[in-house]
């Protein structure tokens, strides 16, 4: 029998302790390798289990009307994505594929696509993107493994089609916009941040830190006017389809100020589909020119009595009918015989115009034409605008190009343009800039550029003439009298310009632009109004038979909407007035 | 080999000890799950927050959708069979202003 001795258990003592070393010697040379050898590595794992940099979506601002009414907002969306699962049979893939067609109204191919792309084995599928969060919630609750959502955000545009050119629009990712929405991005947009999100071993966040605070979007207000805006769509389409124009343009604007309260073109777009609206993208009231014809009369007379070269008493002989200019024949729409200064503008006579427009400087009228604003951006807050088209002195033919300049011809104006200069009669020959930027959303309106000294182009007292006893009379008895209100008094121009055709490079009697500009009440103004149609196929082509019963109605309405207090009694019957041919107001 | 003997006053501060150090593990532990559980908690309210906030959006924006002025103008014409009201039928409190 074997007995134990001191020297046996040190040397079994010895041997366990060696053991023990070892183990530990093990241990700690595996602690090293996975502490200090393989840290780096294992450390991104360990983060990449329990962390996440969460991108933090900032919130677009909203777009409110004048009156805090919404015009634009972003909602949350959500993108549903399908990855392979491991062990995942067939059968399986097909039946998850099945709930998810129910649920989100899937086509037989988009399923079919899901299928075949599970089974091809890529990363992940698109099954549905941007869906409302109660679709994307009802998806959920499926609980459908492999199922993931990428949430999203989505502009939202309660009115439909109402301002489409003025907000423009903004497509699915955010990155292309148009309009305010594009002129306003850096605004509105804000910035993203990012958080550090703890996740448990269910992948569910339980501690988030923010590493970058998300900066939303500010809301910004327009001058628009939501109410006033609709009356001038509505007004607008009745009048282009009852004309059966190619296009059309009515700008509402507030005398004093400048701001915006209504800009409408036709063809319009529902700007929730802003993307699918290419062909009528186009903003024709900033963004396309014409040659105005006689609304453009108001730079001559403006020139030539400011320059001497009228008063209000000179007569002009106009009952030919017609003027030679050079080679070319300048005709009136009617025979007029003698009128004096203000009936030439009052029934809109190219040779009575032509005629005082003669005794101008070229130099006078060129500068006349940039004092207005013509052949410069307005600089309205909107993006692509034109200039328009104004030829320096040093490039007009000798003979022909003043008179036709005088006249509305060998221009190019943009609707904004001819607004902007009509105004120049309703705010006492100041020149206002136009803009749309009221301010940021419920703080106290922040005018962008003050009144500046050079804003003042024509001196009150021309203005208030040329006023009472021109642009008043076009309304009240000349070419705009279908722009009468009964209740107030209104002033303004009308214009109808011949096309030029394109192919033969020729003014053609078969495609006309009419337009009308005023503003009313013609001594207080509240509105300036523009209306511009183009390419007039139906009825009657003169602004004023087209243009100014818009006006009338758009203005008739506003006011009555603002509450302005009637000038006059209204009638019991309409009042018409006519001039006899030739006769004197 | 001689082994010492402990005295009961050290094995009851070394069970003691262990008790303590268990306690300590223990209450580690429970402060752990419990702090996932109300992130977890937090997480889920403040998912519940943003939710409402969008339901709150996306209601405005319904609202703002049924007030538009083309389906008011329709229904007003069209099922309450309003007209707009004719020159003169306006009373305007401070009558026509003088020029």
């Amino acid at each position: 029998m074997r007995t134990f001795h001191e020297t046996d258990i040190r040397k079994r003592t010895l041997g366990v302790s060696l053991a023990l070393a070892a183990w530990f010697a093990v241990v700690l040379l595996r602690l090293v390798q996975l502490q200090v050898v393989q840290h780096p590595s294992l450390r991104s794992r360990a983060v990449k289990q329990s962390q996440a940099r969460v991108p933090v979506r900032a919130s677009r601002g909203d777009i409110l009307d004048r009156n805090g009414r919404v015009l634009a907002s972003s909602l949350p969306v959500y993108t549903i994505k399908l990855s392979p699962v491991e062990k995942e049979t067939a059968a399986q893939e097909a039946d998850k594929v099945r709930r998810l067609q129910s649920v989100l109204d899937l086509t037989a191919k988009e399923a079919s696509d899901i299928l075949q792309s599970l089974k091809d084995n890529d990363s992940f599928t698109y099954v549905r993107k941007q869906v409302p969060a109660e679709v994307a919630a009802s998806v959920r609750a499926l609980k459908l493994p492999g199922v993931g959502f990428d949430e999203e955000s989505r502009r939202f545009y309660p009115n439909g089609a109402l301002a489409a050119h003025v907000l423009g629009g903004v497509n699915a990712d955010g990155s292309r916009q148009a309009g305010v929405e594009a002129r306003y991005n850096e605004v509105l947009r804000g910035v993203d941040g990012v958080e550090l999100m703890f996740k448990d071993n269910k992948k569910r966040g339980y501690l988030s830190q923010s590493l970058k605070p998300p900066l939303p979007g500010r809301s910004i207000s327009l001058t628009i006017d939501a109410s006033i805006q609709y009356i001038a769509e509505r007004a607008l389409a009745r009048a282009v389809a009852d004309h059966s124009a190619s296009s059309g343009t009515v700008i509402v604007m507030d005398p004093a100020s400048g701001e915006i309260l209504a800009l409408a073109n036709w063809p319009a777009y529902d700007v929730n589909a802003y993307t699918d609206a290419r062909e009528a993208w186009l903003d024709r009231a900033v963004g396309s020119s014409y040659e105005p014809g006689s609304t453009f009369k108001i730079v001559a007379a403006a020139a030539a009595l400011e320059r001497g070269a009228v008063s209000y008493t000179d007569v002009f002989d106009c009952s030919a009918g017609s003027i030679k200019v050079g080679p070319r024949t300048i005709n009136d729409h009617e025979r007029m015989g003698v009128l004096t200064f203000p009936e030439v503008l009052i029934r809109s006579s190219n040779v009575g115009t032509v005629k005082f427009a003669s005794r101008l400087a070229q130099a006078d009228l060129y500068a006349m034409i940039r004092r207005f604003g013509f052949g410069a951006r307005t600089g309205i807050d909107l993006p692509a605008e034109e200039p328009g088209l104004i030829r320096p002195v040093a490039q007009w033919n000798r003979v022909v190009s003043q008179p036709h300049i005088a006249i509305g011809y060998e221009v190019s104006v943009t609707a904004l343009q001819v607004l902007r200069a009509m105004n120049v009669f309703a705010a006492g020959g100041r020149l206002v800039r136009p803009h749309v930027f009221l301010s940021f959303a419920g703080e106290p309106p922040a005018p962008l550029v003050g009144p500046r000294p050079d804003d003042q182009i024509l001196d009150p007292g021309l203005v208030s003439g040329l006023v009472g006893r021109v642009f008043e009379k076009v309304v009240e008895e000349g070419t705009a009298k279908l722009g009468r209100m009964d209740e107030f008094w209104a002033a303004g121009k009308t214009g109808t310009a011949q096309k030029l055709d394109p192919v033969l490079k020729v003014y053609t009697a078969r495609s006309h632009t009419a337009s009308f500009a005023g503003f009313v009440p013609s001594r207080r103004p509240v509105l300036s109004v523009v209306v511009v149609l183009d390419d007039i196929k139906e009825g009657e082509y003169y602004g004023g038979q087209a243009c100014a019963p818009v006006f009338r109605d758009i203005a008739r309405q506003v006011l009555r909407y603002l509450g302005v207090v009637p000038e006059r009694a209204p009638l019991e019957r309409p009042l018409t007035a006519e001039l006899r041919k030739g006769g004197r107001p | 080999m001689i082994r010492r003997k402990w005295s009961p006053r050290e094995i009851g501060l070394g069970a003691a000890l262990v008790l303590a150090l268990i306690g300590l593990l223990t209450f580690y532990v429970w402060y752990q799950t419990e702090a996932v559980h109300l992130g977890i908690e937090i997480s889920r309210r403040e998912a519940e927050i943003k939710t409402l906030r969008d339901d709150i959006r996306r209601l405005e924006l319904h609202k703002a959708e049924l007030l538009r002025s083309e389906r008011v103008e329709k229904i007003a014409r069209e099922k309450l069979g309003l007209v707009d009201p004719k020159p003169g039928e306006i009373v305007f409190k401070d009558g026509p202003a003088a020029r």
